[in-house]
């Protein structure tokens, strides 16, 4: 019963826009070790990262990869 | 995204940017940095903020290269779902809103729950079944989606927002989640089902 409540806030949950309740209750749950729950947050996962995937890429300025790598280089 | 014959996996270059070699993290930012702007764009209204937000993403797979695990995660996945967070984080600062909370469950460590290499290239293979997946959810559905992936908001946010009941947007948003999960997993073979 728990489990079936709390299935379907996974995706919520990893994104951070569950209630404070509903969060602590997924974490509790999950810090129990259930592993259906946790096999099932993985699921969830794959949803985001669906979810994020964009439609199209956009041109980046070539200056900002030089930067990147020339302040990456010097720490 | 698939990598051929030849090519460098995205995990491979990740082991030796964990030895601090900057052009293997130059060769992940030229296969991702542009899907990533884009999808900052997509949150951010402002193409510096955006760029801005690329950049905050590969300084942090810097960091934490070394500890990324060798068989599991999914350099991709890590990349798309930092680069989500940044963009949301600066639009919620900049609108004044609390920043959204962590997961801190022992269990979910930092990259369990991402997905795998092979997860990833199969949503990549199916991409365009995927999307018409996703418009087969009614319009008033996908618009709760967007508003939390996209604009980061709670769902007392959006109940406000929209003028509804928390109620009715909680059963919406969980209801098209649920309903993307279980077609994910039809679409990526893990089980059989109409699309």
């Amino acid at each position: 019963m728990v489990c079936q409540y709390l299935e379907d806030l996974f995706e919520l949950y990893l994104l951070g826009a569950a209630s404070p309740d509903d969060a602590a209750a997924v974490e509790s749950h999950l810090q129990s070790g259930c592993a259906g729950c946790l096999a099932q947050v993985h699921e969830a996962g794959l949803s985001l990262y669906f979810l994020c995937l964009p439609a199209k890429p956009a041109r980046l300025d070539p200056k900002l990869k030089s930067r990147l790598l020339h302040h990456l280089r010097k720490k | 995204m698939a990598v051929g014959d030849g090519v460098a996996s995205s995990e491979a270059l990740l082991a030796r940017v964990a030895e601090h070699d900057s052009s293997a993290l130059g060769e992940l930012y030229t296969r991702f940095a542009p899907g990533l702007l884009g999808m900052a764009l997509n949150i951010l209204p402002d193409r510096a903020s955006a760029a801005e937000v690329v950049e905050e993403t590969f300084v942090r797979l810097w960091n934490v290269a070394r500890r990324f695990p060798r068989d599991g995660a999914s350099v991709a996945a890590w990349l798309a779902l930092t680069a989500r967070r940044l963009a949301v984080d600066m639009r919620r600062a900049r609108q004044r809103l609390p920043a959204l909370p962590r997961t801190n469950a022992n269990e979910i460590s930092e990259y369990a729950w991402l997905p795998g290499p092979e997860e990833v290239a199969r949503i990549e293979e199916r991409r365009e079944l995927l999307r018409k997946v996703l418009n087969q959810l009614p319009k008033a559905q996908r618009m709760v989606l967007e508003l939390v992936v996209l604009e980061g908001c709670t769902e007392e946010e959006i109940a406000a927002k929209l003028g509804e009941p928390l109620g009715r947007v909680q059963s919406g948003l969980r209801a098209g989640m649920r309903f993307l999960r279980h077609r994910l997993r039809a679409v990526l073979g893990t089980w059989s089902a109409n699309i």
